[in-house]
């Protein structure tokens, strides 16, 4: 694991103009990181912890401050990341292969390389059989399984990831968690770097290497808590509730 | 609650600024037309039978000519309206308004324009008929993309923005699939206005200047004014089949398989938004598979070289290339959309007031310039002409209700009938009625002596009835069924059903058609008090005859465009005090939910 910055935010702020007003919704976050790094992001609801990645990928814009991508001052948006959707954010009129394609379709112009690069991720991700289902057909694991195949497809060097598994349930999310850490440690991928937003403490202690919390509007970093666990992590285990305590409180 | 909701209000203020500037266009584009073309008649010749497949493609061709002109307008407009704020702020009420001009107010823009750059020729005659069909077709379709594209889930233009596709390739893959179900709902509605009003625009007159086109329109019209009933009654049929052939081989097939684009949650409202065709038979569709699925291949086959062409080489120009242009202006279409814009909103509100406050200044020094010369003398009609036409539009639809009632009563109950019901009243609804005109004036007035009056109140009557129709079997097959089994359980008679659960269910979908009735009326209404057959011209006194005197035998500017103004102002009056008060209080008290 190296200890280059890949992405750094610095002094960034995000207002918006509602009716009511204009409202800060982060404010002045600064940090940074590190390749390799799984971080997850905490808060309650309305920290502008979803806000946050999109700032991150750019499809939403600093009210000021600046984001640096490999030491790079971040304009538009970063092609080198990709992102996996709380509700999936599938085509309902695109088939499994022609979503995971869709991310593929500016970026490589051979249709047959397409496909290829399609079904290399649509066996990582245990989608077999299903290339020709639509969205509609699928279970919401399924379903989740396709946004991330196409987000990883593209062969990003940052995944974000905005609460992937809220919308599953129990054994589904606890399923996908764990090839979601294969995929992470799997040395083969080019994606190494991951920030994930969660609002389940014990998913961020599990899967992370670092847990930034944010506080309530405007939101801002409360903490940032290194989570110094073997792997695979136990929930029973005390350090694991020392853990989970610690989230907590900086929280409540 | 407030009597008037204030959106409403909001919607009025910007829509009559609109009505002002629109009539002062259409001022002016009559004006330049008074200053010089000058046309000569086309010959109007003998039509035989042989004429009529001839003049039925021609026909055909026109529409759809017009159609993907509509088309086009809709992408572009609806784009533009859903994804800027300018867009939404002022489009939309430019299309509400656009909406409820008669396309006859558009008769002199369309002289002027088209066959005055032509000189007179045939092009500009055709183009000019196109665009008079364009103007019954074009809104509702730009609507329905603007919704569509409204309605996507913010994560998949989310997910889309992310990888940085195109402007081309968001294009294809987002907004067009989006708005496909919509759209064909809204094509059905179009082709079926777009006939309505083809029989009209065949026949372009302005004062001294007239044109014939050949097509079915003019053929009805050449055949009644040949006296020849039974060459009416050929092309009648003739135009039936081919409406018929469209429905049950095209839409049909198309409205099924543009099921594939609904999202996944929102299938059931989808059908709720379309207006008239609630709820097309599926079931007739599905019975017609057979034909349709090979006859869809086939159409495949043809299409995709087509779409090959338009995919990898139009679109990028025509579309990426525009889209690169328009960045600086509209810069949300080629980009996400945040949920506020904070520093560059005000920067281009700004702007945007001070080329409305240009256009007010320029307006009103124009209105003063004009208000100075003399009224016409028409304006003295105006007043009476609006209360008879109200009349007829207000007798009209009880007509359509006191035969639509009953027939709801005896069919609310019995799935199979209504279901025969709605098919066969989509096709009568998609034949147009203003094709029957010429035989009503035959039969009705000339050989049975009907008086004009009732002859009018009968096209009208055709006219608007579906709006009720459609409106009243769809919300009585919407009706839950544990309701009619509660009230049967109290062993009601079938009389007390219908009065106390049936009649009040369908009161707001009965609400809506009247609505639609009312703002389809008055189009309906200028083209059925005013018919002139040979040289001889029909009328009754109303605001439509007026409208259509004006246009077609003075040819005069201003009066045109008071009257419309009139008109315009007084169909959004009604809606405002009357219409949506009424829709409100109701869908309040008899929701279903």
């Amino acid at each position: 694991m190296s200890n280059e910055a890949i992405i750094e935010m610095k002094n960034v702020s995000k207002r918006f103009l509602l009716p009511q007003g204009e409202v800060t919704v982060l404010d002045k976050i600064s940090f940074q990181a590190k390749e390799g790094e799984f971080i997850t992001l905490v808060g309650p609801s309305g920290a502008g912890k979803s806000t946050l990645l999109r700032l991150l990928i750019g499809l939403m814009h600093p009210s000021s401050g600046e984001i640096y991508y490999q030491g790079k001052l971040q304009r538009g948006m970063n092609d080198e990341c990709s992102m996996v959707f709380q509700n999936f954010g599938l085509l309902p009129w695109l088939s499994v292969m022609q979503n995971i394609e869709l991310g593929l379709e500016p970026r490589i112009k051979d249709s047959s390389e397409r496909k290829e690069i399609v079904n290399r991720y649509v066996s990582k991700v245990g989608l077999e059989g299903y290339e020709e289902a639509y969205p509609r057909e699928l279970s919401g694991g399924m379903k989740q399984r396709v946004g991330l195949a196409r987000a990883l497809a593209v062969e990003p060097s940052l995944l974000l990831m905005d609460e992937p598994f809220s919308s599953l349930d129990v054994l589904t999310s606890i399923n996908l968690r764990n090839e979601l850490l294969d995929i992470w440690s799997d040395r083969d991928n080019v994606v190494n770097t991951m920030i994930m937003v969660t609002h389940n403490i014990e998913e961020a202690i599990e899967l992370s290497d670092r847990i930034i919390v944010l506080s309530n509007r405007p939101g801002q970093i409360v903490g940032d808590i290194k989570i110094d666990l073997p792997r695979p992590r136990r929930k029973r285990d005390k350090q694991f509730i020392e853990y989970v305590d610690r989230v907590f409180s900086l929280l409540a | 609650m407030a009597l008037i909701p204030r959106t409403t209000i909001e919607k009025t203020k910007t829509s009559v600024i609109y009505l002002v500037l629109f009539m002062g266009l259409v001022y002016l584009v009559v004006g330049v037309y008074k200053g010089g073309v000058h046309l000569a008649e086309l010959k109007a010749e003998t039509v035989f039978l042989p004429d009529l497949p001839g003049a039925i493609l021609l026909s055909f061709l026109r529409m759809l000519a017009s159609y993907v002109a509509s088309l086009l307008f809709a992408f572009i407009f609806g784009l533009i309206a859903a994804r800027t704020r300018m867009g939404e702020r002022f489009i939309l009420p430019l299309l509400d308004i656009l909406q409820s001009i008669p396309v006859v107010a558009f008769f002199p823009a369309a002289i002027s324009f088209f066959i005055g750059i032509s000189n007179g020729n045939r092009i500009g005659v055709e183009m000019a008929a196109i665009f008079l069909i364009f103007t019954s077709q074009a809104w509702n379709m730009a609507f329905s993309v603007y919704e569509s594209v409204r309605a996507i889930p913010a994560e998949n233009e989310e997910a889309v923005a992310s990888f940085g596709l195109s402007p081309s390739q968001r294009f294809l893959r987002l907004y067009l699939p989006a708005s496909i179900p919509r759209l064909i709902y809204n094509s059905v509605l179009s082709w079926s206005k777009g006939w309505f009003f083809l029989v009209a625009c065949e026949i372009i007159a302005v004062g001294p200047v007239k044109y014939n086109l050949p097509g079915i329109g003019s053929f009805l019209a050449k055949a009644a004014e040949q006296e020849n009933t039974s060459l009416v009654i050929w092309g009648i049929f003739g135009l039936s089949m081919v409406i018929l052939f469209l429905d049950l081989f095209i839409w049909k097939p198309l409205i099924v398989w543009s099921e594939r684009f609904k999202q996944d949650s929102t299938s059931n409202q989808d059908e709720e938004d379309v207006g008239i065709f609630l709820n097309l038979p599926k079931t007739l569709a599905s019975r017609l598979k057979f034909l349709s699925e090979p006859l869809l291949k086939i159409i495949t086959i043809f299409i995709s070289p087509i779409r090959w062409l338009l995919r990898d080489i139009a679109l990028p120009i025509l579309w990426d290339f525009p889209a690169a242009l328009a960045y600086g202006l509209f810069r949300e279409i080629s980009r996400p959309v945040e949920p506020m814009i904070v520093r560059t909103q005000k920067i281009r509100s700004a702007i945007g007031y001070f080329a409305l406050g240009f256009l007010i200044i320029f307006f009103c020094f124009y209105a003063w310039n004009w208000l100075k010369g003399p009224l016409p003398m028409v304006i003295r009609d105006i007043p009476i002409s609006i209360f008879y036409s109200t009349l007829r539009i207000a007798v009209a639809l009880t007509i359509s209700f006191l035969w639509i009632l009953p027939l709801v009563y005896f069919t609310w109950n019995r799935p199979r009938i209504r279901m025969m019901l709605t098919t066969v009243a989509q096709l009568g609804a998609s034949l147009p009625a203003t094709a029957l005109f010429p035989l009503i004036i035959l039969v009705g007035v000339k050989k049975m002596g009907g008086g004009m009056d009732l002859a009018t109140l009968v096209l009208l009557t055709f006219g608007i009835q579906w709006y009720v129709l459609f409106n009243a079997i769809s919300g009585s097959a919407l009706i839950p069924s544990d309701l009619i089994d509660a009230t049967r359980s109290f062993g009601l008679s079938s009389f007390a059903t219908f009065r106390k659960l049936v009649f009040p269910a369908i009161r707001p979908a009965l609400i809506t058609g009247a609505i639609t009735a009312w703002g389809g009326g008055w189009n309906a209404l200028v083209v059925s008090e005013y018919i002139s057959v040979k040289d001889q011209v029909m009328k009754v006194k109303g605001l439509g005859s007026l409208l259509s005197h004006s246009v077609y035998e003075l040819g005069d500017g201003k009066s045109i465009t008071i009257i419309i103004l009139v008109m315009v102002a007084w169909i959004l009056f009604v809606n405002m005090l009357l219409w949506q008060p009424l829709y409100h209080r109701n869908l309040e008290k008899y929701k279903l939910s």
